[in-house]
C-alpha cells in the first residue's frame, strides 16, 4: 500500500499565553491555548478531506501547520512519507511548490499594490525563474481554467468581486501544480449561487489535475458536495472522522449530531422547533482531562468528565473512528431529536411578568 | 442608465494594448480630481508648482523673476518699504529684501530635502528591519530592539532642542547644522515605517507569498515596502515645511552659522537672525523672510494632506474613473463571467467591495 | 390595531459616489402587521440591509439619496419628518439588531452601562420626562407636554463608562434600573447575568455579545425590531441557540420583526412573510409556506436550488448563471432576465414588472397571511422550471 499523500501524526500546536512572574521561575506550570491537539489525519492522492469545526476548532490551525506556515509543537507532518517538519530555508521553500493555500479572505490575501499576473504567477516565478513574459503567457493560460478572462492580466485585485478574488487565489494555488490544496473557507466571503459555481469548478480541477484538497470550512453543505471523506473538530481535536456520506447521514458523535442538527435548512416545519444543545464554545487554556464535549452533550455521563475519550473504530460503521465513550449507544440516535417541539407560551421559562411594547 | 447587454463578452480594455500616453494619463486624471474635490490641497498643489518653477528660475534666470545679484548689493533706497521697486522693501543699507528672500529659496528648499531625504532612506530602512526581523529570541528580534531603543531615546527630547544641542557640539558652520538635522530626523521614519510594517506584515498575502516560497528578503522588499509607502510619502511631503522650520531656526539661534548678508546666497533663518532687532522700525525684513518660510510649509502640508487621499486605495478607487467596458453576463447561458469593476457600496461606509448587503 | 406598523411605499434610494449612482433600492414596497415577522432575503448587493438602514433614517444622506418613497411608521411618514425629530422614533418606536456585535456594543462601555443607558432612555421618556414619538397623538412629536429637558439632564452618570462595577450598586443609582437590566439580560437566557454586569464587550463569546444586543434592544420594548442579519457571524450551534431564544420570545413579545438574512434556510425558520430582494427590488412576496413551497419568480427557485444538497456522485450542483448585476448599471427591463431562465425578448425590452398576484396555493393560507405576489410576467411558468 503506497503511503498517504499526506499523513500528520500526533500533531499539536499550542500558544503560550503571556508568563506571571511565577510560570517564569518555574513555580506554576506555564498555560498554553491548545489549539491543535494530538490530531492525526491523512489524505490520499487527489481525494478532498474535508475539516468540518467551528471557531475554537483548531482546522484553520491545523492547515496552517500542514503547510508549514507555522511550525508544530509536537508531533510529524509526512509528505509523501518523508518527514517534512524539519525543512528550513531554501529547501522548505522548494517543498513548497507540493502544497499550495488558498486563503479565507479573498481581499486580504491577495496584495493590492500588485497586479493580476504579477500576483498569480509569485509561486511560479519563485520556483521555476520565470522571465517576465514567459510568466505572463503561463497566466493567461491559467485564467481561463478558474473562469476568468485571459486578459485581466493588468488588472488590480480590488476591481474585481469577491466571486473573482476568490478565482485568483484559486489560480495562484494551481500555478505550480501542487499536489496538495489546503483551502480555508473557501465559500465563506461568498453568496450561494457564487458558492455553488466555486465548488463545481473546484471538483472539476481536481478531476484534471487529480489534485488533493484540505477543505477547511464551517459549510456542512459545502463539505457534503466536494468531500470524499471529513474529519470533524471540536476544540482542537478530531472527533469523527469518516467517509462523507457516512458521517453526513448517520453521525455518530454528538457533536456532529449538534452540528448538523444546526445548519438552518430550508424546511418550513423547523419553524416550531427549538434547538436543545446549550452552552457557549471556551477558550481551552490547559485543559483538564475528560471529553471537551461534556459540558453540552445531551448524552454526557460521568465518565465522561474524567476520562478522555480516545478515536476508535466503532462497531457498524466501517471506515468511521470516533472519540465518545459513549459511541455505541448514542450511535443510532438521529440528529433530528436535538431539534425539540418549541414549548408554548405557557411553559416558556422566561420571567412571569413579560415586558410588553409600548 | 442601463447598459447594452452584448451577446459575446466584451473584452477588458485595459490590457497591454493601450497606449504609453494613456497609462500615463491615469494617475493624472486621478491627480486632478482629487485635486478638483478637495480645494484646499488644490491651492497646495498650485503653491507648490509654484515654489518649483521660482525655484528654478532663481538657479536659472534670476532676472526673470527680479533677483538682482550681488545680493548684497547696497543702494540708495536705505530702509524702504516695499514698493514697486523694492517688492519687499530695503534694509538699512538698501539691500533688497525680495533678491535675498527668493535666492534662499533654492537653499532653504535643497537643504530641506536632502534631510528629509536621508531621515527618509536611513530611518526607513531601519524601520523595515526593525518591524519585520522582530521575533523574540533571534538576531533579528535582537537587533530590533536595539534599533528600537536607540530610536526612542532620540525621540524623547524635543526635535529642535536635540538639532540646537548637536549643532552647537559639532562646531560651527552650514554642514554642522545640516548633520545635526539629519541626526535628529530619522527617528521619525523609523517609528513610522516599522508602525506600518507591524501592521502589513501580519496580512494574508504576506503568508501566501511565503507560501508560494518567496524568501523573507524578497517579501520584505517586494510586498512590505509597497504597501507602506503610502504614508510614508504623505508623511515625507508634510515634513518639508516641518524641516524647513527646523533648520531655520538653528540657523537663526546660533550666531554665525551663515555669513549675511552675502554676495550670491542668502537663507531665511539667517536673515530674520540678522534683521531681529530692527522689527519694530523696519517690519518688512523680518515679516517678509518670516512669510516665506510659512507659505513653504503651507504649501507642502495641503499638498500632503492632498495626497492622503490619492495613496488611500479606498478613496483612490472611488475617485477612479471606471469607464472601461466590462463584460456583462452573456445572453447564451455560457459558464459564469466575470464582471469586474466595483460592487454597490454598503450602507453607512465608503464604498467598498465587501460588507454584508 | 389593524392599520399596518410599517408600510414602505415605493420606496427607491441611490447612492450617489465618484464612480457613479447605484441604485440601491428600487421602487420597494412592503407592508408589516403587528406581531408578523417580515423575512427579507437576498444575496449580497440586493439592496435589503439598505432597506434595514433606510426605515430608521439612517443611511447616511449623502451619499445615499431618497429618490423617492414613503416609510409610515405608525401613521407617520418618517421621511417627510424632520429629521432632528428622529431620535425619537429610535429605540423605543424601531428597535435594531445589527451583524456584529463587537461594531455595535460600544467597546469602551462595559455591559451594564450600555443596558442602563437604553433603560433609562426609555423609562425617562415613559415617564414623561423626555420627549417621546407618540403616534396615538395628533402630532406625535409634541413636545409641550414635556418638560424642558435640560441641557445635560438626559447624560447622567451612568453613561460614562463606569470605573469599577461598584457603580452598579452606588445607592445613587435608581434600583429599579439595575433590576430592569438584569431582567433583561435574563429574558435574553443568559444564566448567570450579575456575573457579566461589570464586563467589556471583548470579554463575552460571540453569542453572548449577540444576546447582550438583543437585550439591549429589547429593553427598549420597540413596537419594530429590524434585525439585520443577527446571526451571521455567529457559528453554526451557536446560531441555532440564538435562533431558538428569537423563536421563543417571538412568542412572548409580540414585537413585529423585520428579519434579513441572505440565508434560505434561516428566513424559513424565523419569517411569517417572505419577501424576496434582488439587485435593488423586490421580486417576490408571499407567505413562508409558499414562497419556499410553490416559489413563483425563477430567481427564488433558483436561489432554492442553489443550496448545495447533494454530493459529488450526483453531479454538478446548480448555480445561477452570470453574476449579480452592478447597481450602477442596472439591465434594462426585468433586472433578472439576463440570467434567466425564462427569459423572453420583451424581458430585456418593456420596463420592469411590479408585484402581480399570484394565484393562491389551494390549502394552508390563514386569514392574516398577505397575498402571493411576484415580479414575473411568466410566473406561471415557474413551476415548470427544474
Amino acid at each position: 500500500m503506497t503511503a498517504p499523500l499526506l499523513e500528520t501524526e500526533s500533531v499539536s500546536k499550542y500558544y503560550p499565553i503571556l508568563r506571571s512572574a511565577s510560570e517564569y521561575f518555574g513555580r506554576a506550570a506555564p498555560r498554553n491555548v491548545h489549539a491543535v491537539d494530538a490530531v492525526s489525519i491523512t489524505v490520499g492522492t487527489g481525494e478532498t478531506l474535508g475539516l468540518i469545526g467551528e471557531s475554537g476548532s483548531g482546522k484553520t490551525t491545523l492547515g496552517w501547520v500542514v503547510s508549514r506556515i507555522i511550525d508544530p509543537t509536537a508531533g510529524t507532518i509526512r509528505f509523501e512519507g518523508t518527514d517534512v517538519g524539519s525543512l528550513r530555508g531554501p529547501a522548505l521553500r522548494a517543498w513548497r511548490r507540493n502544497v499550495q493555500v488558498v486563503f479565507q479572505d479573498p481581499i486580504d490575501s491577495l496584495d493590492p499594490q500588485l497586479k493580476v499576473w504579477q500576483i498569480v504567477s509569485e509561486p511560479m516565478r519563485v520556483q521555476e525563474h520565470l522571465s517576465r513574459a514567459e510568466a505572463r503567457a503561463g497566466v493567461a493560460e491559467l485564467l481561463p481554467t478558474v473562469g476568468l478572462p485571459p486578459d485581466c492580466l493588468d488588472q488590480f485585485p480590488h476591481e474585481f468581486s469577491g466571486g473573482g478574488r476568490q478565482r485568483l487565489s484559486v489560480a495562484r494555488a494551481l500555478s505550480v501544480n501542487p499536489k496538495l490544496i489546503v483551502l480555508d473557507e473557501p465559500t465563506s466571503a461568498l453568496d450561494v449561487a457564487v458558492q455553488a459555481q466555486v465548488l463545481n469548478r473546484l471538483v472539476r480541477l481536481q478531476k484534471e489535475r487529480d489534485v488533493a484538497y484540505l477543505l477547511i470550512t464551517h459549510n456542512v453543505a459545502a463539505v457534503r458536495y466536494a468531500a470524499d471523506r471529513v474529519a470533524v473538530m471540536y476544540l482542537g481535536q478530531i472527533v469523527e472522522v469518516g467517509g462523507v456520506r457516512d458521517v453526513l447521514e448517520r453521525p455518530v458523535h454528538p457533536y456532529t449530531k449538534a452540528l448538523i442538527a444546526a445548519v438552518p435548512l430550508p424546511d418550513v416545519r423547523r419553524r416550531r422547533t427549538r434547538y436543545r444543545v446549550t452552552g457557549e464554545i471556551p477558550t481551552l487554556i490547559n485543559p483538564k482531562p475528560g471529553c471537551r464535549f461534556a459540558p453540552r452533550c445531551p448524552f454526557v455521563v460521568d465518565t465522561c468528565r474524567t476520562v478522555d475519550p480516545e478515536l476508535r473504530d466503532v462497531p457498524g460503521f466501517p471506515g468511521r473512528q470516533v472519540a465518545c465513550h459513549r459511541a455505541e449507544d448514542v450511535a443510532g440516535v438521529d440528529p433530528s431529536t436535538l431539534l425539540a417541539p418549541l414549548a408554548s407560551a405557557t411553559e416558556a421559562s422566561g420571567p412571569s411578568s413579560v415586558p410588553r411594547p409600548a | 442608465m442601463a447598459s447594452k447587454t452584448p451577446r459575446v463578452p466584451v473584452a477588458l480594455a485595459a490590457g497591454p494594448s493601450r497606449s504609453a500616453i494613456v497609462r500615463v494619463g491615469r494617475p493624472l486624471r486621478l491627480l486632478w480630481r482629487v485635486l478638483r474635490s478637495n480645494p484646499l490641497s488644490l491651492v497646495g498643489f498650485v503653491l507648490v508648482v509654484l515654489i518649483v518653477v521660482a525655484t528654478a528660475l532663481v538657479y536659472l534666470a534670476p532676472a526673470v523673476i527680479g533677483v538682482h545679484y550681488p545680493l548684497n548689493q547696497p543702494s540708495n533706497a536705505l530702509g524702504q518699504p516695499p514698493s514697486w521697486a523694492h517688492p519687499f522693501g530695503t534694509d538699512p543699507i538698501g539691500i533688497d529684501i525680495y533678491s535675498n528672500v527668493m535666492a534662499a529659496l533654492p537653499v532653504d528648499l535643497s537643504i530641506a530635502f536632502a534631510i528629509a531625504v536621508f531621515a527618509l532612506v536611513f530611518g526607513g530602512l531601519l524601520g523595515l528591519v526593525a518591524g519585520f526581523w522582530d521575533t523574540r529570541r533571534t538576531l533579528g528580534g535582537a537587533v530590533s530592539v536595539v534599533i528600537l531603543r536607540i530610536t526612542d531615546v532620540f525621540l524623547a527630547f524635543p526635535s529642535l532642542i536635540l538639532a540646537l544641542a548637536i549643532a552647537v557640539s559639532l562646531g560651527r558652520g552650514v554642514p554642522q547644522v545640516i548633520i545635526a538635522v539629519m541626526l535628529t530626523w530619522w527617528p521619525y521614519y523609523t517609528r513610522l515605517v516599522r508602525g506600518e510594517v507591524l501592521s502589513v506584515k501580519h496580512r494574508q498575502y504576506v503568508t501566501a507569498a511565503r507560501v508560494a516560497g518567496v524568501s523573507e528578503t524578497r517579501i520584505l522588499f517586494r510586498h512590505v515596502v509597497r504597501n507602506v509607502i503610502e504614508p510614508v510619502v504623505v508623511y515625507f511631503t508634510m515634513d518639508i515645511g516641518t524641516v524647513i522650520v527646523t533648520f531655520s531656526t538653528v540657523v537663526f539661534v546660533i550666531p554665525n552659522v551663515i555669513s549675511f548678508p552675502s554676495t550670491n546666497t542668502s537663507e531665511w533663518g539667517v536673515m530674520i537672525q540678522n534683521y531681529q532687532d530692527s522689527f519694530s522700525a523696519l517690519p518688512w525684513t523680518v515679516l517678509a523672510p518670516g512669510l516665506a518660510i510659512f507659505l513653504t510649509v503651507l504649501s507642502f502640508s495641503l499638498l500632503g494632506d492632498g495626497l492622503r487621499d490619492v495613496l488611500d486605495p479606498r478613496t483612490r478607487r472611488a475617485m477612479l474613473e471606471t469607464r472601461r467596458l466590462e463584460p456583462a453576463a452573456p445572453v447564451e447561458k455560457a459558464e459564469e463571467a466575470e464582471s469586474a469593476g466595483p460592487a454597490a457600496p454598503v450602507p453607512g461606509t465608503v464604498p467598498d467591495v465587501t460588507g454584508p448587503s | 390595531m389593524t392599520a399596518s406598523q410599517l408600510a414602505v411605499e415605493g420606496l427607491s434610494i441611490d447612492y450617489e459616489v465618484g464612480t457613479g449612482r447605484y441604485h440601491a433600492l428600487s421602487d420597494v414596497s412592503v407592508t408589516l402587521d403587528p406581531g408578523r415577522v417580515l423575512g427579507i432575503v437576498g444575496e449580497t448587493g440586493c439592496g435589503k440591509s439598505t432597506l434595514a438602514h433606510a426605515i430608521p433614517r439612517i443611511l447616511p444622506e449623502p451619499p445615499a439619496r431618497v429618490v423617492s418613497g414613503r416609510v409610515i411608521f405608525q401613521g407617520v411618514d418618517l421621511y417627510a419628518v424632520p429629521k432632528w425629530k428622529l431620535p425619537l422614533v429610535r429605540g423605543t418606536g424601531i428597535g435594531m439588531i445589527f451583524q456584529e456585535p463587537l461594531n455595535s456594543l460600544n467597546p469602551a462601555f462595559r455591559v451594564y452601562d450600555q443596558l442602563a443607558e437604553a433603560v433609562i432612555i426609555r423609562q425617562r421618556r415613559e415617564a414623561g420626562l423626555a420627549p417621546m414619538f407618540r403616534p396615538e397623538q395628533e402630532n406625535p412629536f409634541d413636545y409641550s407636554r414635556h418638560p424642558r429637558v435640560r441641557a445635560g439632564e438626559g447624560l447622567t452618570g451612568p453613561f460614562v463608562g463606569s470605573v469599577a462595577t461598584d457603580r452598579a450598586r452606588r445607592p445613587r443609582v435608581p434600583d429599579s434600573v439595575r433590576g430592569e437590566v438584569l431582567e433583561y439580560l435574563r429574558l435574553v437566557r443568559i444564566s448567570d447575568p450579575e456575573s457579566i454586569l461589570g464586563r467589556f464587550p471583548h470579554e463575552l463569546s460571540g453569542g453572548m455579545r449577540q444576546r447582550v444586543m438583543i437585550a439591549q434592544a429589547l429593553s427598549q420594548r420597540p413596537s419594530l425590531l429590524i434585525a439585520d442579519e443577527p446571526t451571521s457571524a455567529l457559528d453554526v450551534t451557536i446560531q441555532a441557540q440564538v435562533l431558538t431564544l428569537m423563536k421563543e420570545l417571538l412568542a412572548e413579545i409580540r414585537t413585529s420583526i423585520l428579519f434579513i438574512s441572505h440565508d434560505l434556510g434561516i428566513i424559513s425558520e424565523m419569517a411569517d412573510d417572505v419577501g424576496v430582494m434582488y439587485a435593488g427590488r423586490l421580486v417576490e412576496h408571499g407567505p413562508v409556506a409558499e414562497i419556499f413551497g410553490r416559489p413563483r419568480h425563477p430567481y427564488t427557485k433558483a436561489l432554492l436550488h442553489a443550496i448545495p444538497s447533494r454530493y459529488k456522485a450526483d453531479g454538478d450542483l446548480d448555480s445561477i448563471p452570470g453574476s449579480v448585476p452592478n447597481l450602477s448599471r442596472l439591465p434594462t427591463g426585468c433586472c433578472f432576465h439576463p440570467r434567466c431562465a425564462l427569459a423572453r425578448r420583451e424581458c430585456g425590452e418593456d420596463p420592469p414588472p411590479a408585484l402581480v398576484p399570484v394565484d393562491p396555493a389551494p390549502t394552508g393560507r390563514t386569514e392574516r397571511d398577505p397575498p402571493h405576489s411576484s415580479a414575473c410576467r411568466f410566473f406561471s411558468e415557474v413551476e415548470g422550471l427544474p
